[in-house]
C-alpha cells in the first residue's frame, strides 16, 4: 500500500537514543493511521494504569495519508497519549505544517518514550535525530519558542510542536502548540510533553512518499482545492457563530446556569468581532478555508496584541460563561493562554466554577485572593494568570476541576460541568440530545471535536453513508444513532489527520475522501468500508478506557444537563431519557450494557488480536 | 425526470415534495443553477454545495433524465478553536 513509509520513529529521551521501526501494512489498511493508529499502539505498547506523566508514559504523534499528497486541509497532526485529566486514553489534534515535514522525513508515527535528563528540544532532520539542550528555552512562551528555534536551525520554514510555560509545570491542561499557531488544545498532552523535559520537536524533511498515482492524486488536490476554496468562504471565522448558536441555545450562558444572552453574543460575535479586533484571516497550509484569524488591537498600555484572535470555544468560554462582553478582555486572556499554552476552554470552566463556588460559600474570597463576578473582565485576568502558572487559587487545579471540587468540599462537584474530568466545550447537550451522548462516550472527556452532533442541528449530515438525513436535535429515538454517526465521521478525519472544515464548511463528500485514497494508496473502499476504519478506531480507544478501569458509571452528565431552560431556543428541553439513549449508543457500538465492547464486535470489526484483552478487563 | 432534494435548513425552499421528500420535474437538460432558480433557494443566504447522485457538481453542470439533484447546507466553522 502506498501514501505510507510504513515507519515508525522511536525516540528514547532516557537514553537519548533512537531507532526506526516498520508499520503493519495490515494495521495501515484497518485504520488508516493518526489517532487509531495511535490507539493501537498506545494499547500494545503501554500498560494499564501507568501515571500519565511518569517515563513509563509514551506520546504518539501519528498521521494518515493526506499528508502523502497536498490534499486540501491536510496539515494537520494527532497527539495520542495518556492524558493526565482522565488518566487514560488522550487524543488531540493541532494543525501547521508540521504535519507534512513529518512525512516528508520520511515517517508516518512518531513515538515519545522515556524522560530527558534535562529540558530537550528534538531535531528531526530526514534520517537524522538530534537531542539539543532546551534549558535557554526554559519559561519561553510558545511564540517564542518557536522563533528562537527557527532561529537556531537557520530557517523559518521549519516547524516547531512546543509546550510553552504551562507544559513545564505540568498544568494538566496545558497543550502542545505549532508554532504558536495551532494547538492540540484539549485533554492536556502538554503536561505529558512537560513530563519527558521535552520543550520542542522541530523537523524538516525532504523526501516524496510513494503515492499509488501521484499525478493523478496532484491533479485531485489541485481540483478540490479549488472548489472548496469556491464553496468554502470562511466569512468571520469562527466566531461567525456565536451569535446563530446563542440563538439556537447551543452556548454556555453563566458557567451553564443562563439561558440567554442575546446583546452579549452581538458584542463578541461577528460582525463587531472582525471590526473591533481588525481581524485578517490565517489560513493553515493547504487550507482552502482559514478558519484561524489574526487580530492586530492597540491596547490602553501603548503595547500591541498581535496574534491569534479568539476561536468561538475561546469566546463561548471566556465570555458567554463568564457573561463578559468585553472582547478586548477575551483578546488578552486568549493571548496570555496561547502563550503559556494551556486550553482556554477548561481554563474558562475553571473560572465559572470558582465564582459558582464562591457565591455558594464554598470558597471564601481570601483564598481566591478576589472577589469575583460576572461580568468582570478583571476577573478574568486575574484568574487567568493564576491558572496559567497554577499560582494561589490556581493549585486548585493541579489535578483538573475534579481535583479543585475534592479540595474544595462542600458540594461543590455537583457544579463542575464535566464528563471524566474533561470540562464541556462551549455546545449545550440541552440543545442537542446527540450531544449528550457524544460527550458521555467520548473516549477523552467531554468533546466537540470527537464528534460534533450540534452540527447536525444545523443540518450537516452524510448523504453518501446510507443516512436520510440529520436527525432531529431533541428526538430522544435518535440521540444514540447521532452520536455514533457523527463520532465515526469524526473519528475518520482524526484517522486521516485531515481538517473537518474541509467537510462541515468546504462541502468534500466522504465519496470524494475515497477517491483521495485510492490515487494515493491504491486502497479501494466504499464511503461505509471508510467509516469502519472510524469505529476500529473508536473500539481500540475504548478498550483503552475499559482497561483502565472506565465503563458506564464513567459515561455521564453533570447534572446541571438535566435543568431545562425557561426561555431562549433550548426552552423547556433536557435529555431526561439519557440513560436510554445511552443504551441505544451501545447497541450500535456492539458494546454490552456496561459499554464494555464485545468479543464478537471486535471480531467483526477485524480486531481479534484484541479478543484476547477482554477477560483480562 | 429529475428528483430534487434539499437537505437540513434547506428543505422548507423546496416548492413541493413527495412522500421521500423529493420534487420531481420532469425537465431534462436543465443546469443546477436553472432549478436553484426555480425555487426560495436562490434569495437565500445560507451557503451550499450541489450533490448530483452524490457527486458534488458546480451550478453549471447540466442534469440528465434519471439525476438525483441534493442540495446541502455548509456548515459555517462550527466547532474549532
Amino acid at each position: 500500500m502506498d501514501g505510507y513509509w510504513k515507519k515508525l520513529l522511536r525516540v528514547n529521551l532516557s537514553t537519548k537514543t533512537y531507532q526506526i521501526d516498520p508499520i503493519n501494512e495490515k494495521d495501515l489498511e484497518l485504520l488508516l493511521g493518526g489517532a487509531a493508529l495511535g490507539a493501537k499502539i498506545l494499547l500494545d505498547e503501554v500498560p494499564p494504569k501507568v501515571d500519565p506523566l511518569s517515563p513509563e508514559n509514551k506520546l504518539v504523534f501519528a498521521l494518515g495519508f493526506m499528508q502523502a499528497v497536498n490534499f486540501p486541509g491536510n496539515a494537520k497532526w494527532s497527539v495520542i497519549t495518556k492524558g493526565p485529566l482522565t488518566g487514560s486514553f488522550l487524543d488531540s489534534a493541532g494543525t501547521g505544517a508540521w504535519a507534512p515535514q513529518l512525512k516528508k522525513a520520511g515517517y508516518d508515527v512518531l513515538v515519545i518514550e522515556g524522560k530527558a535528563a534535562e529540558l530537550t528540544y528534538l531535531y528531526i532532520n530526514d534520517d537524522q535525530v538530534e537531542f539539543r539542550s532546551a534549558v535557554h528555552l526554559k519559561g519561553k512562551d510558545t511564540v517564542e519558542t518557536s522563533r528562537i528555534i527557527k532561529e537556531e536551525l537557520g530557517s523559518s520554514n521549519i516547524n516547531a510542536l512546543n509546550v510553552g510555560p504551562a507544559g513545564e509545570i505540568l498544568s494538566p491542561i496545558a497543550c502542545i502548540s505549532c508554532d504558536g499557531h495551532s494547538f492540540a488544545g484539549r485533554g492536556g498532552a502538554g503536561a505529558v510533553m512537560g513530563s519527558k523535559n521535552l520543550k520542542a520537536i522541530a523537523v524538516w524533511g525532504t523526501k516524496q512518499v510513494p503515492v499509488h498515482d501521484l499525478a493523478g492524486a496532484t491533479a485531485l488536490a489541485k481540483e478540490l482545492f479549488i472548489q472548496l476554496h469556491q464553496t468554502a468562504k470562511s466569512g468571520g471565522g469562527t466566531p461567525d457563530v456565536m451569535v446563530p448558536l446563542e440563538a439556537l441555545g447551543d452556548v454556555p450562558i453563566q458557567y451553564w446556569r443562563g439561558d440567554v444572552w442575546h446583546e452579549g453574543a452581538k458584542m463578541i460575535g461577528t460582525p463587531r468581532y472582525t471590526e473591533f479586533l481588525h481581524v485578517k484571516p490565517l489560513p493553515c497550509q493547504n487550507c482552502p478555508v482559514g478558519c484561524h484569524r489574526h487580530i492586530h488591537l492597540a491596547l490602553p498600555d501603548g503595547s500591541v496584541l498581535d496574534g491569534n484572535g479568539p476561536e468561538y470555544e475561546t469566546l463561548g468560554m471566556l465570555g458567554a460563561s463568564l457573561l463578559i462582553d468585553d472582547l478586548e478582555a477575551i483578546a488578552i486572556a486568549n493571548d496570555k493562554a496561547n502563550r503559556a499554552g494551556i486550553d482556554t476552554v477548561s481554563m474558562g470552566a475553571f473560572i465559572g466554577f470558582l465564582i459558582e463556588c464562591y457565591e455558594a460559600g464554598f470558597i471564601s474570597a481570601e483564598a481566591i485572593g478576589m472577589v469575583p463576578k460576572w461580568h468582570d473582565p478583571e476577573t478574568l485576568q486575574f484568574l487567568t494568570d493564576k491558572i496559567t502558572k497554577l499560582e494561589g487559587v490556581g493549585q486548585l487545579f493541579r489535578k483538573g476541576i475534579r481535583g479543585a471540587a475534592k479540595i474544595i468540599g462542600h458540594d461543590a462537584a455537583s457544579f463542575a460541568v464535566e464528563v471524566k474530568n474533561l470540562d464541556l466545550p462551549a455546545h449545550d447537550p440541552r440543545a442537542v440530545y446527540g450531544l449528550a451522548v457524544n460527550y458521555a462516550t467520548s473516549p477523552r472527556g467531554a468533546c466537540h471535536e470527537r464528534g460534533n452532533p450540534q452540527a447536525s442541528a444545523l443540518g450537516l449530515y452524510y448523504p453518501d453513508c446510507d443516512m436520510a438525513g440529520p436527525p432531529e436535535r431533541f428526538d430522544e429515538q435518535a440521540a444514540g444513532y447521532c452520536a455514533f454517526i457523527y463520532q465515526n465521521a469524526s473519528m475518520l478525519y482524526n484517522n486521516l489527520t485531515m481538517c473537518k472544515f474541509m467537510v462541515n464548511n468546504g462541502g468534500l463528500t466522504i465519496s470524494e475522501i475515497t477517491k483521495e485514497l485510492e490515487l494515493a494508496t491504491g486502497l479501494k473502499l466504499t464511503t461505509m468500508e471508510l467509516l469502519k476504519t472510524a469505529e476500529r478506531g473508536i473500539a481500540l480507544q475504548r478498550l483503552i478506557n475499559v482497561r483502565d478501569g472506565m465503563s458506564r458509571k464513567d459515561d455521564t452528565l453533570p447534572p446541571k444537563m438535566l435543568n431545562a431552560a425557561q426561555a431562549g431556543g433550548r426552552a423547556g428541553k433536557a435529555p431526561v431519557a439519557f440513560e436510554k439513549m445511552l443504551d441505544d449508543y451501545y447497541t450500535l457500538r456492539g458494546w454490552d450494557q456496561n459499554g464494555i465492547p464485545k468479543a464478537e464486535t471486535l471480531i467483526a470489526l477485524g480486531l481479534d488480536d484484541y479478543v484476547s484483552f477482554l477477560p483480562k478487563l | 425526470m429529475i428528483k430534487v432534494k434539499f437537505l437540513g435548513a434547506l428543505a422548507p425552499l423546496l416548492p413541493k415534495k413527495d412522500e421521500e421528500g423529493f420534487w420531481v420535474i420532469s425537465q431534462s437538460e436543465i443546469s443546477v443553477k436553472d432549478v436553484v432558480a426555480m425555487t426560495a433557494a436562490k434569495d437565500t443566504m445560507l451557503k451550499y454545495s450541489v450533490l448530483v447522485n452524490n457527486q458534488r457538481k458546480t451550478p453549471d453542470y447540466l442534469l440528465k433524465d434519471g439525476d438525483t439533484m441534493l442540495l446541502m447546507l455548509l456548515m459555517p466553522l462550527m466547532a474549532g478553536g
